[in-house]
């Protein structure tokens, strides 16, 4: 045999073994977890949430899920799990968006039956696109095929070996973002009124209210697109959460015209999801010890993870529930703390 | 599609090489020759469609005129014919890659108000522009046959040397394009390419883009930098042009192979030249050539006295400048390395007694002025050298250290961050240490082709070559550029 043919022989069987090693590698520690959940004995390490959420709603064991954007990443499932007797797995769309996170859901239910469903509900995610959003071009296609034949960028990247599979297993070991804490983004983070502030600049001026054409449609859609999901799975019990934000929120809906489109949105979506018999519907916005103090935030609405725990505590002791009954004499008394911020209590911080 | 992407690795080339070889097998060679045209034409076409008919019109266009400037043909005809064909193809160029320039500067000068129009350039217009023109010289001085058109289209579109060069020569492809012995897998050859190809993709891939972390992030912040954290920007962007287009060639050499065909070399060693006018006799040898063949010979060169050939000098690097951009920071640059080749053309013998030395200072010239090529305007030139020789010192090296995150070395970082964030600085001083140490290495040792004759048949250098090839592959995800393909 010509001499160079045995050296380029070698060169291809040198090059097969360490590809064979780094597919070897991607696969035990499968970081996505695109192939299995972790083996026996290991715990999930959830510290990705767009990279990991498809493969861990394909691949892991639940029977519930705890639907969310970024405010809902720093609940403890585990509390859930021992509250309501169910496993239960984080669906976190960091916008909130309503037709994302119903795709994330049909997902979850090719291959599992499930018992409850948390919704932690974003109002203003109502009134965003009704179309899915998940392949855009900054997200992998391979994520959502169970294809292996494009998994070519996930199993040869330097990224997936030298970043993700070693970060996964630091975490691991430190239980960083295992059990009910995926996801949990809040360590290291500054919640405080001075902290707060520094993501709120207020207007001088303050807009009149305006009419935004979009909004009724849009919710509209939205709202139908959450029926189907209700009607279409009465098994299924639902429970929405509808999160706390600070009054910087209110305040920044009041400066810019826009309170009363997201009052348009609360009386549009609390009769909608009450008419269903499957449902129950937990109100924290008026929470005004929480929203009117700046300490619990970090920004306009993302909240500590103490305030995550007490929306728990509450929904499990039936508190803050609303129904049929009284959801207007919920929405009147927000809109008197509406007033109540953007006239008297917004001005303790801002001069 | 790009040499250093994953389509390109483990689809198209594949594909190709194999379809040239059993195509080749066949009685008929054209029919080798059309598949390996037409994947040519899909690799240019990938990019963007629409280039492909500027490629395919500017390919006809040659090909007419050539088989026009027919031998028989009357002397006055076939100047004609020659200053239509030049004239077409510098049109052309001239349309796609300077029309705005030209407006912009017509705007700025005559106080117009004319406006601009989108227009995308081609991808390597300037390289099959200029082989093109070469081939029609050749053909008007009948030194050049008329080919088959599918071996003319073959040689321009050849996709190995199409976007960024070499410029090939007729009398370099197609001799061995119609070759009987080419038309069989010479297995030594494809070796040799597959580790060339290598090579060049660990150069660009494992170097150049590393270099650009740094480059990239301190061009965008010129106002911030200090003297240090500015030469080491400006060295910085010398290699990270050395590595990608040297590795780009080394590509581009490495599948030429592979398909049988030996294409010229582009680089020998540039950054050791101990003179400018040394510099240019290794560094993009192709354009040179075709510089001094065909402007710098015809105009006199050094046969009509000194002050011509300070003149002809002059005209060539302006042309030089020109060429690699429509942007007043290419035409300083050539003008810069004009005025040096004069300078080392009127004092041969003004040099430094000791050779490191007149190394060191071509090297300072050259970086200089490639900075100058880098910088997106001149006044951003300008803040440049401003910072380079007054930017005071503010701890900006640290700054440009630390954005050298690369995945490599993260776990590492993240160690030094929880359990000695003092050292986390002084680590990322050492990575640039050691990422300039590679790279002067490199520069200094011997070229990839040298390397290969005299260690690729040890099994440690085939095992470091599969490394190699692994890691770049691994690191494709993060996609680049070729910095020459705009060119």
């Amino acid at each position: 045999m010509n001499k160079k043919t045995k050296q380029l022989k070698l060169l291809a069987a040198m090059t097969g073994g360490w590809l064979i090693f780094i597919i070897a590698f991607v696969w035990l520690f499968d970081p996505f977890y695109q192939y299995h959940a972790p083996f026996w004995g290991l715990e999930a390490v959830l510290y990705d949430r767009d990279n990991q959420m498809p493969g861990t709603i394909r691949n892991f064991s639940y029977d519930s899920v705890l639907v969310g954007s970024s405010v809902a990443e720093n609940f403890d499932s585990s509390y859930l799990d021992d509250t309501y007797g169910c496993n239960t797995l984080k669906v976190i769309r960091a916008s909130g968006s309503v037709a994302d996170l119903l795709y994330y859901l049909d997902m979850a239910q090719e291959d599992h039956v499930l018992k409850n469903v948390f919704w932690c509900l974003d109002l203003f995610a109502l009134n965003t696109s009704s179309e899915v959003t998940l392949y855009d071009k900054d997200i992998p296609r391979y994520l959502y095929t169970k294809s292996w034949l494009d998994d070519f960028p996930y199993v040869f990247n330097k990224e997936v070996i030298f970043v993700k599979i070693p970060l996964m297993v630091v975490n691991a070991l430190r239980g960083i973002n295992t059990g009910g804490h995926a996801y949990d983004w809040s360590a290291d983070k500054n919640f405080s009124a001075e902290g707060a502030m520094r993501f709120y600049s207020r207007p001088e001026e303050i807009i009149e209210p305006w009419e935004d054409q979009e909004l009724e449609g849009q919710v509209k859609t939205n709202l139908a697109l959450l029926d189907r999901q209700i009607e279409g799975h009465p098994e299924i019990q639902y429970r929405f959460l509808i999160p706390p934000y600070s009054m910087l929120w209110w305040d920044s809906a009041y400066v810019n015209g826009m309170l009363e489109q997201d009052f348009y949105i609360l009386e549009q979506t609390l009769p909608s999801l009450l008419k269903h018999p499957n449902t129950e519907v937990y109100y924290f916005q008026k929470e005004e010890n929480i929203i009117c103090d700046l300490d619990n935030y970090m920004d306009m609405i993302h909240y500590s993870p103490e305030i995550n725990q007490f929306m728990l505590e509450h929904m499990a002791a039936g508190d803050n529930r609303i129904t049929e009954d009284n959801w207007e004499n919920i929405i009147g008394s927000m809109r008197q703390l509406a007033d109540k911020i953007t006239q008297k209590e917004i001005y303790r911080y801002y001069k | 599609m790009l040499f250093n992407s994953v389509i390109f690795i483990t689809v198209f080339l594949p594909a190709a090489l194999f379809g040239w070889y059993t195509l080749q097998k066949l009685r008929n060679p054209v029919w080798a020759r059309l598949f390996l045209t037409g994947m040519s034409l899909v690799f240019y076409g990938y990019y963007n469609i629409s280039y492909l008919w500027v490629l395919l019109a500017s390919l006809c266009w040659n090909y007419m005129l050539s088989a026009a400037l027919q031998t028989g043909a009357a002397p006055n005809v076939r100047k004609s014919l020659l200053a239509i064909g030049i004239t077409g193809n510098l049109g052309m160029l001239f349309y796609f890659k300077y029309f705005n320039f030209f407006l912009e500067n017509c705007n700025f000068f005559l106080h117009t108000d004319i406006r601009l129009e989108e227009i995308a350039l081609p991808l390597g217009i300037s390289f099959f522009s200029f082989q093109q023109i070469s081939y029609l010289i050749e053909r008007y001085h009948k030194r050049a046959k008329h080919y088959h058109f599918l071996d003319y289209s073959c040689f321009i579109s050849f996709f190995p040397q199409l976007v960024a060069g070499p410029i090939v020569l007729h009398n370099e492809f197609l001799p061995q394009l119609v070759d009987r012995k080419n038309r069989k897998l010479n297995r030594d050859l494809f070796y040799d390419g597959v580790c060339l190809f290598i090579l060049g993709l660990s150069k660009k891939v494992l170097l150049a883009d590393v270099l650009a972390v740094i480059v990239n992030a301190e061009y965008e912040n010129i106002l911030y930098l200090d003297i240090p954290s500015a030469w080491i920007t400006i060295i910085c962007y010398m290699l990270e042009l050395y590595f990608d287009f040297s590795g780009y060639c080394d590509m581009a050499r490495g599948l030429g192979l592979m398909f049988g065909f030996s294409l010229p070399e582009n680089f020998n060693s540039p950054l050791t030249a101990d003179s400018v006018r040394d510099f240019w006799r290794r560094w993009h040898m192709t354009l040179s050539r075709f510089l001094s063949t065909y402007i710098y010979i015809p105009l006199g060169g050094n046969r009509k006295g000194k002050a011509r050939q300070c003149v002809n000098l002059l005209i060539v690097f302006l042309v030089s400048g020109l060429w690699h951009g429509a942007n007043w920071t290419f035409i300083v640059w050539g003008v810069m390395h004009g005025l040096a080749c004069v300078w080392d053309s009127l004092f041969p013998h003004l040099r430094f007694r000791f050779q490191w030395m007149n190394r060191l200072a071509t090297g300072i010239f050259v970086t200089l002025s490639f900075s100058i090529f880098r910088s997106d305007s001149l006044q951003s030139a300008w803040l440049l050298w401003k910072k380079l020789f007054a930017g005071g010192m503010n701890g900006m090296f640290l700054g440009l250290c630390n954005v050298l995150q690369i995945p490599e070395t993260y776990i590492i970082q993240k160690a030094l961050k929880y359990l000695f964030p003092q050292a986390l600085n002084p680590f990322f001083v050492m990575c640039l240490v050691i990422l300039l140490f590679i790279s002067i290495l490199l520069i200094r040792g011997k070229k990839a082709h040298q390397w290969l004759e005299d260690n690729g048949q040890k099994p440690s250098a085939i095992f470091c070559l599969a490394t190699l090839f692994t890691w770049s592959l691994i690191s494709l995800s993060q996609v680049s550029t070729f910095l020459y393909f705009n060119f």
